[in-house]
């Protein structure tokens, strides 16, 4: 395999996990106007107990994806209940300070029942890259990032714009006051968006422990950042756009890494993020309010 | 066959408001704005409890049921502002409307909604906000008739309509009023809601200062007072 | 647990965290959200540790070096966050933190990751006196005119726009007053601890510097200083629990302390969202200072009628000619023609949709002018943003109220004279009047229809030639309109010129002089009010079966 296509193999692992990590935090922006700084907290936690329990008990390598999105998925829930619902739907920026501190919590608890700081690692070695896909070398583990991937953002495009309850997400977005006159508790959609967009988290970190062989309990922070950056490069409320910024974000980081910029490459997302917002304010494919 | 009755009384807002509705009845309350009527609304469609007073639907205590467990009872309210959901489609609202029907029925309900509005037919596939003011009032009307609920609750509906549209939507309630669907409506607007109610009532100040037939109201000098906002 | 405070490390960064959290304020109180506090503080520290140690500057020049430094940087940051709002503005600044903190990293001419060492030292005493000047400077900013424009951006950037002020330029200024103030910090903190390195301004810190503001309130000045010193103070105590002889079940040197802060944080959030000092917390506090200032106040004040600002004459105040208008695809004015004099009220009537806001939209500035002309007394107004013209005698108000919530009555309408420049003044105490509302009230508290009043005050102070009033009669009652009908008519009487836009019908064709009847953005009837009660293009449009009545 040619170096650039080694380069754009793995800009697109990397952009797979960035998008499912952007789609979490759209989700919760979009449908309810709200900021979650919690979410890179969440993928770290999801992740690391997945690991731990896979390690312990010896669970395959599906069961402990299983366990990472159900453990996401109740901590987007936790979020709902101790973080947003004490500070009600029309606060954001308070919500969002309340989320931190949930992030807090969910960070220094992982690291003192850890007991350190050190990472955790896959119970089994990831397979040596062994399939051919046209100029590309790569292992089944990653092919099934890339599947995994493509497959969940589809359906959770399709979910939003067609299903019933995708519906009532939208509008939710647009008017929580005239729900409940639906005969619709607004309740019940905010949980069911909390829970779908933590389970993404929890996926994404699953994908990134199978692409790095571990989870660090300290990721959170950085991880976390980063998927806003995306979603605010995207565009804020907006689910493709989200994820065509993950995925270029992916290459671009992969493509500057290949090229050697040192200690800038912790500040490519930033940098993406400024050029982006001076020519377009409202990211790639956000609209103005 | 017993409609509603609210006994209301909260020192902020309304006093002791009481009101008694059958089946097939339109009543309307009028009163100036701050006089309490969204209040008594608001209180009827379960967005605010009632510190005094009970509410009875059929018989029924539903004083501390929540919002949407008393559309699922029968209630539908058209908030003011109308009610719809400008970044959906007109289908969509529609839907919305009947959220928790099986998915044959609610066909058959979006069916009759649009046989009631047919100009809702073409526009389906666009956007609610792309429809004008008085369109946009029709619609949730429309969304709240899917719900077949047994009672309509409208708040303002001709607000900030012109007056020749808010005519075009009498018309259609008073077509619904035909079809036997039970209406209350709070409205600024005395001559038009007075033509289309059975029962009037006038709330000034929070408090209920006269119930009665539209011409025994119309005549009635408290109307003229709550209006013009002389104080007692 | 006082014995934290003879840690001089602990009052050093206590006033720290105090003076970084007033550079913050200044930024955040025209609603900037800056996450790049650190990069700033970082420059200063930089800059001021450059002039210390290459060119042994002595402490004041330092400062003045940092600060320079500082607000040279956030003038391009500014203007960036000019361009963009809201969460994209949080975003776009964080990205600032990081992007300065890797490029000092990398800038071997400043040490690299090294960083600079060998400063003088400053202490506990240098910062605390700067601390002292800063609270003082900030406190005067933040009550000069200038203040008042900041706060009122904060409320409703728009609206403040439409009053008149500058909020371009207000916002950049604020950036660069706050992140020089921040700058002058990170000098100070290079100082204490003699040397200084890139990882020590991250992203951390930009988000510790938004805690103290958000937690502790950001409408008062009181507020970011409480909340960096509550927070600072807390982590400290956490940390020290253990010497308190704790059961040793609960490690306080462990992560605990952090998820314990993190609880409260989320408690405090729950509990009061607007953080610890709210305005109306810090206004009852102030209560008996501000009834003093009242009675001061009130005995200065006589409501006379003021004079006439315009003569009525032939000569035209506002010239519209062939205003056109598209939104995308959708036209919503059509070559739209009309004339306003002075002392005259013109009544716009029309359907929903008909265009009526978008008109005054595109004469108030706030829509870009397509096609046709617009002249203000002989004037052009078609290129001049919407704060200019407020400024040249166009005033308007807003559909939907668009008052200063956490303004005072008082204060909403002392901006409006800010905008009348060198025109006539009307006196405060009749403009007061007009509100019908104690000049002292939060405009928040009170009900839509002051709010509307208010906004009327408030559009009238700037003493305009033209007042476009779009649907000032929603939600009044009938005495209401009646008394809204008065003030019209009285501003008419002093010459100015009034464009009614209005869905109480008998309200427009009450007192107008003239009607413009506007229907899918064309002008389809002009006249006298009884000729378009008859007119049966307009019955077809819009009036119906009303307006046969009366």
């Amino acid at each position: 395999m040619t170096e650039l296509a080694q380069t754009l193999l793995n800009g697109l692992l990397l952009g797979a996990n960035y998008a499912l990590l952007a789609l979490s935090y759209t989700l919760v922006f979009g449908v309810l106007r709200l900021l979650t700084l919690a979410h890179g907290q969440i993928f770290m936690a999801a992740g690391l107990v997945a690991l731990v329990a896979a390690d312990r008990q010896g669970l395959p390598l599906i069961v402990t994806g299983l366990v990472a999105i159900v453990v996401g998925a109740s901590l987007g829930v936790a979020t709902d209940l101790f973080a947003f619902r004490p500070v009600g739907l029309g606060r954001p920026i308070a919500a969002a300070v309340a989320t931190i501190g949930f992030a807090l919590v969910i960070e220094n608890t992982a690291l003192q029942l850890r007991g350190s700081s050190t990472a955790v690692a896959l119970r089994e070695p990831l397979p040596a890259p062994d399939l051919v896909l046209g100029p590309f070398l790569l292992s089944t583990v990653q092919l099934f990032i890339l599947a995994i991937a493509a497959v969940v953002m589809v359906a959770t495009n399709a979910f939003v714009d067609r299903s019933r309850w995708g519906m009532a997400m939208r509008a939710l977005a647009e008017s929580p006051r005239l729900l409940p006159l639906l005969g619709i508790p607004v309740g019940r959609i905010t949980v069911l968006t909390l829970a779908i967009s933590g389970a993404l988290a929890g996926l994404a970190s699953f994908l990134v422990a199978l692409r790095n062989g571990s989870v660090s309990p300290l990721a959170g922070t950085d991880i976390g950042l980063v998927g806003l950056a995306i979603m605010t490069i995207g565009g804020l409320g907006s689910l493709p756009g989200a994820m065509v910024a993950g995925i270029g974000l992916g290459i671009v980081e992969a493509f500057a890494s290949s090229i050697g910029v040192g200690t800038f490459q912790s500040a490519v997302p930033w940098l993406l993020l400024v050029l982006i917002l001076l020519v377009r304010p409202h990211g790639i494919l956000g609209k103005p309010e | 066959m017993q409609g509603l009755v609210v006994r209301y009384g909260r020192l902020v807002a309304v006093r002791g408001v009481s009101l008694t509705m059958a089946s097939g009845e339109t009543h309307v309350i009028l009163g100036r704005n701050g006089a309490g009527k969204s209040s008594v609304l608001g209180a009827i469609a379960g967005l605010a409890r009632p510190a005094e007073g009970r509410i009875r639907w059929h018989g029924e205590d539903i004083t501390a049921w929540p919002a949407h467990r008393r559309v699922a009872a029968g209630i539908a309210l058209v908030p003011e502002g109308r009610g719809v959901f400008v970044t959906l489609t007109v289908a969509e609202n529609l839907r919305l409307g009947g959220f928790g029907l099986p998915a044959a029925t609610r066909r058959e309900r979006v069916e009759e909604a649009l046989a009631l509005f047919p100009f809702l037919r073409e526009r389906l596939a666009a956007p609610a906000g792309t429809l004008s003011g008085g369109q946009q009032q029709m619609l949730g009307v429309a969304r709240a008739l899917i719900g077949r609920p047994r009672l309509l609750v409208l708040d303002e509906p001709s607000l900030g309509l012109a007056p020749v549209i808010v005519d075009e939507f009498y018309g259609q309630l008073a077509r619904l009023r035909e079809r036997g669907v039970t209406i209350l409506l709070v409205e600024q607007h005395v001559e038009r809601a007075l033509r289309l109610a059975d029962v009037a009532h006038v709330l000034n100040l929070g408090e209920l200062v006269v119930s009665g037939t539209p011409d025994e109201v119309a005549r009635d000098p408290r109307l003229e007072i709550a209006y013009l906002g002389v104080k007692p | 647990m006082i014995d934290v405070f003879q840690n001089d490390a602990f009052r050093f960064f206590l006033l720290f965290n105090m003076l970084v959290a007033l550079g913050m304020y200044v930024v955040y109180s025209t609603g900037q959200l800056s996450l790049g506090q650190a990069g700033f503080a970082a420059v200063g520290a930089y800059a001021g540790s450059y002039v210390d140690v290459k060119l042994g500057w002595p402490l004041v020049p330092v400062l003045l070096a940092a600060a320079a430094a500082a607000a040279l940087v956030a003038i391009p940051v500014a203007f960036g966050a000019n361009r963009v709002r809201g969460l994209y503005l949080v975003m776009g600044t964080l990205a600032v933190t990081e992007v300065v903190r890797v490029s000092l990293s990398n800038l071997d001419a400043v040490g690299g990751i090294q960083g600079i060492h060998g400063m003088e030292p400053s202490g506990v005493l240098e910062m605390a006196v700067v601390l002292a000047l800063a609270i003082g400077g900030v406190a005067w900013l933040m009550a000069s005119p200038l203040g008042l424009e900041m706060r009122a951006i904060f409320d409703d950037e728009d609206a403040a726009a439409a009053a008149g002020v500058s909020t371009r330029t207000v916002k950049i200024i604020a950036v660069v007053a706050g992140a020089a103030l921040t700058g002058i910090a990170g000098a100070l903190f290079a100082r204490y601890l003699s040397f200084i390195r890139p990882d020590l301004f991250g992203i951390g810190l930009s988000f510790s510097i938004a805690l103290y503001v958000l937690i502790g309130g950001v409408h008062s000045l009181a507020g970011p200083l409480v909340g960096a010193f509550l927070i600072t103070y807390l982590l400290e105590v956490l940390n020290r629990m253990q010497q308190f002889g704790l059961p040793p079940v609960l490690d306080f040197a462990s992560p605990w302390r952090f998820a314990i802060y993190g609880g409260l944080v989320m408690a405090v959030m729950a509990v009061r969202p607007e953080g610890l000092l709210t305005r109306g917390a810090v206004r009852s506090l102030l209560a008996p200072l501000r009834r003093r200032v009242r009675r001061l106040r009130a005995s200065a004040h006589a409501a006379a009628t003021p004079a006439r600002l315009w003569t009525a004459g032939d000569s035209a105040a506002l010239e519209v000619v062939g205003v056109g208008h598209r939104f995308g695809g959708l036209v919503a004015l059509e070559d739209v023609a009309f004339t306003i004099r002075p002392a005259e009220i013109v009544a716009l009537l029309g359907a929903n949709g008909a265009g009526k806001t978008t008109l005054i939209n595109v004469v108030a500035g706030r829509l870009p002018l397509q096609r046709g002309s617009l002249r203000l007394s002989g004037a052009s107004l078609g290129l001049l943003p919407a704060h200019r013209r407020t400024r040249l005698g166009v005033s308007r108000t807003f559909q939907s109220v668009r008052v200063f919530g956490h303004l005072t009555v008082g204060e909403n309408v002392r901006l409006g004279l800010r905008a009348a420049r060198d025109r006539a003044r009307l006196p405060l105490g009749w403009l007061i009047e007009l509100t019908g509302a104690p000049p002292e009230a939060l405009a928040r508290d009170l009900t839509l229809v002051s709010q509307r009043r208010v906004e009327i005050a408030r559009a009238v102070a700037s003493s305009p030639s033209v007042l476009l009033l779009d649907e000032p009669s929603a939600g009044m009652n009938e005495r209401e309109r009646g008394e809204l009908a008065q003030i019209i008519r009285s501003l008419r009487d002093l010459g100015i010129a009034v464009v009614l836009v209005d869905h109480n019908v008998d309200l427009a064709l009450g007192i107008a002089d003239r009607i413009v009847v506007l229907d899918f953005g064309l002008v389809i009837a002009e006249g006298v009010p009884d000729a378009i009660r008859r007119d049966e293009r307009v019955r077809a449009a819009y009036l119906g079966t009303m307006g046969r009545s009366a």
